[in-house]
C-alpha cells in the first residue's frame, strides 16, 4: 500500500508529533524540577518580602508593636524629611559623578590594555585586584586613606595640591566616596577589555587601508562594537551606585552632619535605630521606582547609541 | 498540555517548599524545657567573646553550680546588637534575659520587657542603697524594666608625668571645670610632630560634653522628655568647651588615625568610661591616675552602665528562672566576681565601696579606686537617655556639636538648631 489513507497519514504524523510533544513535556518537567529550589527561594525570600514591605510602607510598624494602617502618610512625610531630601541629593550627586567617571576611566584603561605588548597581563591583574577586595575591607582601608593626613593627601602633596579633610569637610566627602568607587574600576575594565579583544581585526585593517587615524578607528569601530557592554555597565553602575550602603555605613555613617548620607544607609537607620520600619519601607519603594525609571530611560535611549551586530544582518 | 506542566510545577514546588519548611521549623531555637526538668534560659549580651570571658563567664558558671535546675545559654553578639534584638523580638524568639543600656527604653516602651517592681519589692531590695540614681535609666513611666548589672560612669584619666612636668596638682574629687581648663592649657604646647602635646581629648563624645552641660545646671533634655538645650547655662558651657577644644584638645584631623594618644603619653587628660583602666595599666611607661569629672555648679557623672531585663515573651517558668538569674548576677557575691581584676565596674554600690573592691592592685599602678565609687554616686540620667528617642536625638545632637567643634557653626546656632531639631524628633515618638 503505497498511499496511506488520510487517517493513517494523520496517524503517523500524529505519532511523530506526539513523541516530539512527549520529549518537550519531559524536558519541561526536568526544567521545573531543577529550578524549583531557586524558584521557591525567590518567591519566599525575595518576592514575598517585597510584597510585605510594600504593605508595611502603608503602616506605622516598628517591628515590635501592632501594625496600624496609616495610608500614604509615610510617603507624604518623606517629602518633608530634610535628611531624606539631603540623602536623595547626595545619592544622585554620587551616582551622576562616579558612574560616568568610572566608565570613562575603565574604557580608557581597557583600550590601553588591549595593545598586545609585553607585561600587559601583569597590569591587567594589578588593576583588577581592587575589584575583588570585599567592600567592608576596602571601606576600612579608605577610612585611613581619606584622612586629612592619609595617603591620598600625601600623594596630592607631591603634585603641590593640599587636599581637604575628605571625611570632615561637607563639600569634599562625596568626592572621597567617588575616589573609592574609582579605585574599584577594575571590574568594569575587565569586561570592556574582553569585549575589545573580541573585535575582529578585519575592520581595523579595512579602516587602515582607507587611511583612518587611531582616534577615528577608536570612535567609529571600537566604541560601537563594544557599546552593548558599555550599556550593560552603565545600567548596572547606576543601579549599584543608587544602592550604596556598605561604604557609607563603614566610613562616615552619613557624616559629617549627614553630608554623606545616602538613601539606603538612611533607610537602614530608620528601620533599625529609630523604630520606623514602615517609614523605611516607603523609602525603599521610592528608591525602587527611581531606579526603575532611570533604567527605563537608559534602555529607551540605548536604541540611539547601542549597536548590536545581529540587528544589521 | 498546560495542565500537566502546571501539575509538575506544582508537585516540585510543594516538595521543595515542604523540605524548606521542615528544615526551618525543626531547628527552631527558643528556650525549651529539657526532658530532665531543667529550665534553659537564653541570655544575650554585646561586646563579643572578650566581654563574655571577662564579665560573664565566671558568674554564669557559678550561678549554674548553685542552681542545678537552670541552664543558661549565652548568645554573644559582636556587632549590631540593637538590630539583632529587634529582629528576635519581632520574630517572637526574644532571649529571656537581654542586656540593655540607653537602648533599653526604646524597647521597653514597646512592651518588650516585664515590670520588675513587684519582684524587687518582694525581695526586699533597697534600690537607693544598692544602685542610687543609676536605676533611673531603666525606668519607664512607673515600671522598672532592668536591674543594673555593669556599672561605671564617666571618669577622668590623667597622665601623672605630664601633670608633674607642668607643675600641677593632681585632680581630686572636688576639682572644678576651671581647674580642668587651666590644666588643659598648661599641658598643651605648640610644638609639632613628635613633640606635640595636648591637654585633653575632649571632643564630640556626648559622655564628655553632655556631662559638662549637666554639671553646669543645664542638660539636653529633662526628666519629662522636654528639650532644654537652648538655655543660657548651656550656651555658656558650650562656648567655653568650644574655645577649649580649639586650643587644648586633640583636633579631629589628627585623631582621624584612631591612635590612642592618651596611652601614647602625649595627652594629659582623657574622659571616658571605666573600661580603659585595665588596658591603660598594661601600657609600659604610662603613669596614670583616675578621678571624677570636673565639677561645674554641681557634681555629676554620665552613666555608662548596663542592666539585665526579662523578656515579656518568656513563659512563666522561664521568667521565674530568669529572675533568679538576674537577681544572682546583681547581688553582692556575683558583683564582687565582676569587679575582680577590674574587668568591669559593678553597678552594686555596696560592692563598689567595699574594701575588697577598692584595695585591688591594678598591674603595678598605685591607683586610688575610691573615685569610682564617688563618680557612681554622682550619676545623673539626662532625659536624652531615658526615652525611645535616644538613638535619633543623640545622632542629631552629636552631629551638631561636632559641626560646632569643626568651626562650621557657632555655639549660638548650635543651641538654637539642636533645640529645634530635637523637639521635632521627640514629637515623632
Amino acid at each position: 500500500m503505497r498511499n496511506k489513507n488520510p487517517e493513517q497519514k494523520n496517524g503517523v504524523i500524529a505519532a511523530k508529533n506526539q513523541s516530539l510533544h512527549q520529549r518537550t513535556k519531559s524536558d519541561r518537567r526536568w526544567f521545573f524540577f531543577f529550578i524549583s529550589p531557586w524558584l521557591v527561594g525567590f518567591v519566599i525570600l525575595t518576592v514575598g518580602p517585597m510584597i510585605f514591605s510594600l504593605f508595611m510602607s502603608f503602616t506605622d510598624w516598628d517591628m515590635l508593636t501592632k501594625m496600624n494602617f496609616i495610608g500614604l502618610d509615610n510617603y507624604k512625610n518623606l517629602f518633608h524629611d530634610e535628611i531624606f531630601i539631603l540623602a536623595l541629593k547626595n545619592t544622585f550627586k554620587y551616582t551622576l559623578i562616579s558612574v560616568p567617571v568610572n566608565l570613562v576611566i575603565s574604557l580608557a584603561m581597557a583600550y590601553l590594555l588591549s595593545f598586545k605588548l609585553k607585561g600587559m597581563r601583569f597590569f591587567r591583574t594589578l588593576y583588577y585586584l581592587p575589584a575583588i577586595v570585599p567592600a567592608v575591607a576596602s571601606s576600612i582601608l579608605f577610612k585611613n586613606i581619606l584622612a586629612k593626613n592619609g595617603l591620598l593627601n600625601k600623594g596630592l602633596s607631591f603634585l603641590g595640591i593640599t587636599g581637604p579633610a575628605w571625611l570632615l569637610n561637607k563639600k569634599a566627602v562625596i568626592y572621597g566616596f567617588v575616589f573609592l568607587a574609582v579605585w574599584g574600576v577594575g571590574g568594569t575594565m575587565v569586561l570592556l577589555l574582553s569585549s575589545i579583544n573580541s573585535i575582529g581585526d578585519e575592520m581595523y585593517e579595512a579602516a587602515d587601508l582607507e587611511g583612518a587615524s587611531r582616534f577615528k578607528m577608536f570612535t567609529s569601530i571600537t566604541v560601537p562594537q563594544i557599546s552593548p557592554v558599555i550599556f550593560f555597565n552603565l545600567i548596572t553602575g547606576i543601579i549599584g551606585s543608587l544602592q550604596t550602603f556598605t561604604q557609607v555605613y563603614m566610613i562616615t555613617d552619613g557624616g559629617p552632619d549627614n553630608a554623606s548620607q545616602m538613601i539606603v544607609p538612611y533607610l537602614y537607620k530608620n528601620a533599625f535605630s529609630y523604630y520606623r520600619m514602615g517609614y523605611a519601607s516607603a523609602m525603599a519603594w521610592i528608591l525602587f521606582f527611581i531606579v526603575m525609571i532611570l533604567s527605563v530611560l537608559v534602555l529607551k535611549s540605548s536604541s540611539a547609541w547601542v549597536f548590536y551586530e545581529e540587528e544589521m544582518k | 498540555m498546560d495542565m500537566k506542566v502546571s501539575k509538575w510545577f506544582g508537585i516540585t514546588s510543594v516538595m521543595a517548599l515542604s523540605t524548606i519548611m521542615i528544615a526551618g521549623c525543626g531547628g527552631g531555637s527558643g528556650s525549651d524545657d529539657s526532658a530532665d526538668g531543667a529550665t534553659t534560659i537564653e541570655f544575650m549580651h554585646w561586646g563579643g567573646d572578650e566581654t563574655y570571658e571577662g564579665d560573664y563567664e565566671e558568674r554564669i558558671k557559678q550561678f549554674e553550680k548553685e542552681n542545678s535546675d537552670i541552664k543558661v545559654k549565652t548568645i554573644t553578639v559582636a556587632d549590631d546588637y540593637d538590630t539583632k534584638l529587634q529582629t528576635m523580638i519581632a520574630g517572637k524568639e526574644a532571649p529571656d534575659v537581654a542586656q540593655v543600656a540607653e537602648n533599653g527604653t526604646g524597647f521597653a516602651t514597646k512592651g518588650a520587657f516585664i515590670d520588675l517592681s513587684d519582684r524587687i519589692k518582694d525581695a526586699g531590695i533597697d534600690m537607693d542603697e544598692t544602685w542610687g540614681a543609676a536605676i533611673d535609666l531603666y525606668k519607664n513611666e512607673d515600671e522598672i524594666f532592668g536591674l543594673p548589672d555593669r556599672g561605671g560612669s564617666s571618669i577622668l584619666y590623667y597622665n601623672k608625668d605630664m601633670f608633674d612636668d607642668a607643675g600641677l596638682n593632681y585632680p581630686a574629687t572636688d576639682w572644678t571645670m576651671d581647674d580642668y581648663y587651666k590644666a588643659a592649657e598648661a599641658m598643651t604646647n605648640d610644638k609639632e610632630g613628635e613633640d606635640k602635646r595636648w591637654g585633653s581629648t575632649a571632643g564630640d563624645y556626648n559622655l564628655v560634653w553632655g556631662n559638662f552641660l549637666e554639671s553646669n545646671g543645664g542638660g539636653i533634655m529633662d526628666q519629662d522628655g522636654k528639650v532644654i538645650f537652648d538655655s543660657p547655662e548651656n550656651l555658656k558651657t558650650l562656648t567655653e568647651y568650644n574655645d577649649a577644644f580649639k586650643k587644648w584638645s586633640v583636633d579631629f584631623e589628627t585623631s582621624e588615625d584612631a591612635v590612642n594618644r592618651f596611652q601614647a603619653g602625649v595627652v594629659g587628660m582623657n574622659m571616658t568610661g571605666f573600661w580603659d583602666i585595665k588596658a591603660n595599666s598594661e601600657v609600659d611607661g604610662l603613669n596614670f591616675g583616675i578621678s571624677t569629672m570636673p565639677i561645674g555648679t554641681k557634681p555629676t557623672s554620665w552613666s555608662t552602665g548596663s542592666a539585665l531585663t526579662i523578656s515579656s515573651q518568656s513563659s512563666d517558668k522561664e521568667q521565674e528562672a530568669a529572675w533568679k538569674f538576674i537577681q544572682y548576677m546583681t547581688d553582692e557575691d556575683a558583683q564582687q566576681i565582676l569587679g575582680k581584676g577590674l574587668n568591669d565596674c559593678p553597678a552594686n554600690l555596696k560592692v563598689l565601696s567595699s574594701d575588697e573592691f577598692l584595695n585591688q592592685k591594678v598591674g603595678d599602678q598605685d591607683l586610688d579606686l575610691s573615685s569610682i565609687a564617688t563618680a557612681q554616686e554622682r550619676v545623673v540620667i539626662d532625659g536624652l537617655l531615658a526615652g525611645p528617642w535616644y538613638s535619633e536625638a543623640n545622632d542629631e545632637a552629636r552631629d551638631k556639636v561636632k559641626e560646632m567643634l569643626l568651626g562650621h557653626i557657632t555655639p549660638e546656632d548650635t543651641v538654637h538648631t539642636v533645640q529645634e531639631n530635637l523637639e521635632k524628633i521627640v514629637d515623632k515618638y
